[in-house]
């Protein structure tokens, strides 16, 4: 090879798996729903630390918006995250209120490695997978949290506004994160790449595309303002 | 009041130190004029956390979470088993259930007692270890708090041990690997 391809290479390779992205909409797939109810969870320990949990329940659809069908592993989504923004469009820029990130830990035991090799077959398997026709939805319930601490300042990184601040708001906005392939059935060092992953998508592009992204929600309306 | 360990770690990833020239450790000696590091070794932790968070953070705006080549166990086990965990890439969480029952590598301690750098574990109604972090201060009101990972993809962050975030994302309670210990460990380094 010729040492002046080099830096095309790098760029290309960057290309594909520079993680820089922001979370669009993915192509082919709507999540959607509402809000259906909001507890405050209040921090009793009187620190100037203590977070209040906004807690919410959410009704949700998974919907193919796409020609394709979709393929999802047989199990509830996992719900990992929210965000609150002023406005719908606060969500692409990055300008939240505030956002709330608690996903699984690498674990590696014998039910990922059993997953994993019932899911090695030529086909996907209907007692391990679900697949969403075009225009066919999936029906969600979903519990998410965003934590909301009494003094956000005082946070590393600074955490955006409190519970006080939310109720002064006239419109707020809800987005949520869950994830549909865990990265704890990824076998490899580096699990961020899917390896195993990539081959079953590979493998099963006849029947359908396996959904390995995160997906993130359309935004959802909240009303945390206090009844008069 | 806030005590020297508060103090250091809201001048912590806000570059203070840097622009100041001096480094978490020479910054932790001249508080604490102790002749162990783990004070330093456990900031400088902290410190490269929220520098990474925040660069996670400027490169992917709209996102939710942090970067992806460690979780909490990876986190909590690399700052109270430096050695043990050398040149290892995951540990996960039963790796890191190991590594603290490992003979003479942890004591349980209370609540109360807990000192820098000693590990907290969650686990779920089953004892399956779900999250893992490590003490870094109390404040004057005596509640504790500690710095993670949530996640493999989650962001690096300081909470409260009682934030009721770990409890609504399934995390569970702070429980011992048996049920005489409390779910705070010591390591013996």
């Amino acid at each position: 090879m010729h040492y002046y391809c080099l830096p095309l290479l790098a760029i290309g390779l960057n290309l594909q798996f520079s993680p820089t992205a922001r979370p669009t909409r993915p192509k082919g797939l709507c999540l959607r729903g509402k809000v259906i109810s909001v507890e405050i969870i209040s921090d009793s320990a009187g620190s100037r630390y203590s977070s209040n949990c906004l807690e919410m329940k959410l009704l949700l659809q998974l919907v193919n918006t796409g020609p394709t069908p979709i393929i999802f592993l047989k199990r509830e989504p996992l719900f990992v995250g929210a965000a609150l923004a002023k406005q719908p469009h606060d969500f692409e820029t990055g300008n939240h209120l505030v956002r709330t990130y608690v996903g699984p830990a690498v674990n590696f035991s014998p039910e990922w490695s059993a997953l994993r090799v019932s899911l090695d077959r030529p086909t996907p398997p209907p007692e391990q997978t679900r697949i969403l026709m075009p225009s066919e939805s999936w029906s969600l319930r979903a519990t998410v949290g965003v934590s909301l601490p009494d003094n956000p300042e005082l946070f590393l990184p600074a955490r955006g506004a409190s519970l006080k601040d939310l109720k002064e708001l006239s419109s707020l906005w809800l987005r949520v994160v869950c994830e549909v392939w865990p990265w704890n059935l990824e076998p490899s060092a580096d699990r961020s790449k899917l390896k195993y992953g990539r081959k079953l998508q590979r493998r099963w592009k006849d029947v359908g595309v396996l959904w390995l992204d995160e997906i993130y929600s359309e935004p959802l309306t909240l009303n945390v303002k206090e009844k008069p | 009041m806030r005590s020297g360990l508060e103090i250091l770690f809201h001048n912590t990833g806000r570059g203070f130190l840097t622009a100041s020239g001096m480094t978490v450790r020479d910054a932790t000696m001249g508080i604490f004029n102790r002749g162990r590091c783990d004070v330093g070794r456990v900031f400088s932790a902290v410190e490269s956390g929220f520098t990474e968070q925040n660069k996670w953070e400027t490169r992917n705006p709209g996102r939710f979470g942090g970067p992806t080549h460690s979780d909490c166990s990876g986190v909590a086990t690399r700052i109270a088993f430096p050695r043990e965990t050398f040149g290892r890439l995951q540990v996960g969480v039963r790796g890191a259930d190991d590594l603290i029952s490992s003979e003479g590598a942890t004591k349980s301690v209370a609540e109360n007692a807990l000192r820098i750098g000693d590990i907290v574990r969650w686990a779920d109604n089953n004892n399956t270890p779900k999250h893992f972090a490590n003490f870094i201060f109390r404040d004057d009101s005596g509640k504790p708090l500690v710095f993670s990972k949530s996640g493999e993809r989650g962001p690096y962050e300081a909470a409260t041990t009682s934030d009721s975030r770990w409890s609504a994302y399934g995390y569970g309670k702070i429980r011992g690997i048996n049920s005489a210990q409390t779910g705070y460990y010591r390591p013996r380094n």
